[in-house]
């Protein structure tokens, strides 16, 4: 990000991106429930060239004993990139972006959940990005939303996210690699579906106030198609045992 | 009989009005609509017109006589740390349950060396208490105690040979706790 120059057309002629998408095509989703056995609840997301485990464990009591909330449930999300996740070795451990990561989808989290329901506990989510390709922390967050639901944890709704930005100058959906690192602005948000409550925003870079409500208004189409996939992946999990004897 | 779909709902997801139905289990209302706070199956009561949702995966409730399967993690004094894994629910039906167990141990003479049981026994026992961090394991039964256990010396399954455990490997020989069918149980599979 930041506009840094690059000799890359990232928008030819035709309109057509470099993935050769339009300015409001997402990359491809899959959403897969369930994939790890020792978790709660887990998903894992294939959303373009991210491949991102998310793993839920808990409500469990809060350790250390300060961090217990007596009203409330405290979520823990921890967001980790792989060091083979990008081109370039990444230092393992924690550094300031994962920490601020983090920190905002655990209060985005936060907000969906009915936390109130387990006082003192604290709800762990694992954020694993095993490849990185532009768009992570709302990949992340999305996944987490399925697997907190496939955990069985009480939401008031489901949280799904999408990226706008603009690149050549045009506002595009879901930036890939190429778009983040040579764009002019990035705008990630995630939502309540259901209620459309905005949950995370940022941004980097510039946008004028009608290039902001275009790209929010992408945002919001895209959070809808985004919210089926992973009621499908939920739904589709146990599909077979929704199938009972009998019927009215 | 046909086969009905039952359907699954995700949470935020509108399953009825309130002017038709009262929000049931894990159900909350808003502006006059039952919203879904689970991912589950969506259950509608037409009796006492309630709208529910099950939950799709149910963590299985332990019960004070409940068979539970657990492999001995550490032996203190008199007492045996188990980590429990399986349970027997009340279907008679092999779940998944992950606990820590206390077991007191036959009481034995100072500086014996059998204490009727080893780190790493598998072991089925019977829930007499639960506490709010562990169960209190019983061990008195004919086929409660030790179901398989290893040579200490060169990791051989011991046989049972009268009343003590024979290693046929080294011919080392144990006593355990040992449970009536010792042996016959294969510790292995998949546990739903």
């Amino acid at each position: 990000m930041g506009g840094a120059k690059t000799d890359l057309k990232l928008i030819d002629e035709n309109g057509l991106r470099l993935d050769g998408r339009s300015p409001n095509e997402l990359r491809p989703i899959k959403i897969q429930t369930d994939v790890l056995d020792n978790a709660d609840g887990s998903a894992m997301i294939e959303w373009g060239g991210n491949k991102i485990i998310a793993s839920v464990y808990g409500p469990r009591e809060a350790y250390p004993k300060h961090t217990q909330n007596m009203d409330m449930a405290v979520v823990k999300a921890r967001y980790n990139m792989a060091a083979f996740s990008v081109d370039e070795r990444k230092r393992p451990g924690p550094d300031r972006r994962s920490i601020e990561i983090s920190k905002v989808v655990s209060e985005a989290l936060q907000t969906a959940i009915l936390a109130e329901q387990f006082p003192r506990t604290q709800i762990d989510v694992f954020i694993e990005v095993l490849q990185a390709d532009a768009g992570t922390r709302i990949a992340g967050l999305t996944a987490s939303a399925v697997a907190l639901a496939a955990a069985g944890i009480p939401m008031r709704d489901m949280v799904a996210g999408c990226t706008a930005g603009k690149v050549a100058g045009q506002i595009v959906l879901d930036l890939g690699k190429e778009e983040d690192n040579f764009g002019e602005a990035d705008l990630p948000i995630a939502q309540l579906v259901k209620s459309g409550k905005i949950v995370l925003m940022q941004m980097d870079g510039d946008l004028s106030v009608e290039e902001f409500n275009k790209a929010t208004e992408m945002i919001d189409d895209a959070i809808k198609r985004i919210s089926e996939i992973q009621r499908e992946a939920l739904a589709g999990k146990y599909r077979d045992i929704a199938l009972e004897e009998g019927g009215e | 009989m046909e086969k009905k779909e039952r359907k699954i709902v995700t949470p935020g997801e509108e399953i009825a009005t309130t002017e038709e139905y009262v929000p049931g289990r894990n159900t909350y209302e808003d502006h006059g609509k039952i919203i879904s706070l689970i991912y589950g199956f969506l259950d509608v009561n037409e009796k006492d017109l309630t709208a529910s949702v099950l939950p799709i995966k149910t963590k299985p409730k332990i019960f004070v006589g409940a068979t539970v399967y657990g492999r001995v993690v550490e032996v203190e004094r008199g007492r045996a740390v188990i980590e429990v894994s399986v349970m027997v629910d009340k279907n008679n039906d092999l779940v998944e349950y992950v606990a820590i167990g206390r077991a007191d141990l036959p009481r034995q003479r100072e500086g014996d060396r059998d204490s009727g049981m080893m780190i790493g026994d598998l072991v089925r026992g019977k829930v007499i208490g639960i506490y709010k961090s562990e169960l209190k394991i019983g061990l008195l039964g004919k086929n409660l105690g030790v179901l398989k256990t290893i040579c200490p010396k060169c990791r051989t399954t011991m046989i049972r040979k009268g009343s003590l455990l024979f290693c046929p490997n080294c011919e080392r020989t144990e006593s355990r706790r040992v449970a009536e069918d010792y042996g016959d149980i294969v510790p292995e599979g998949v546990v739903r």
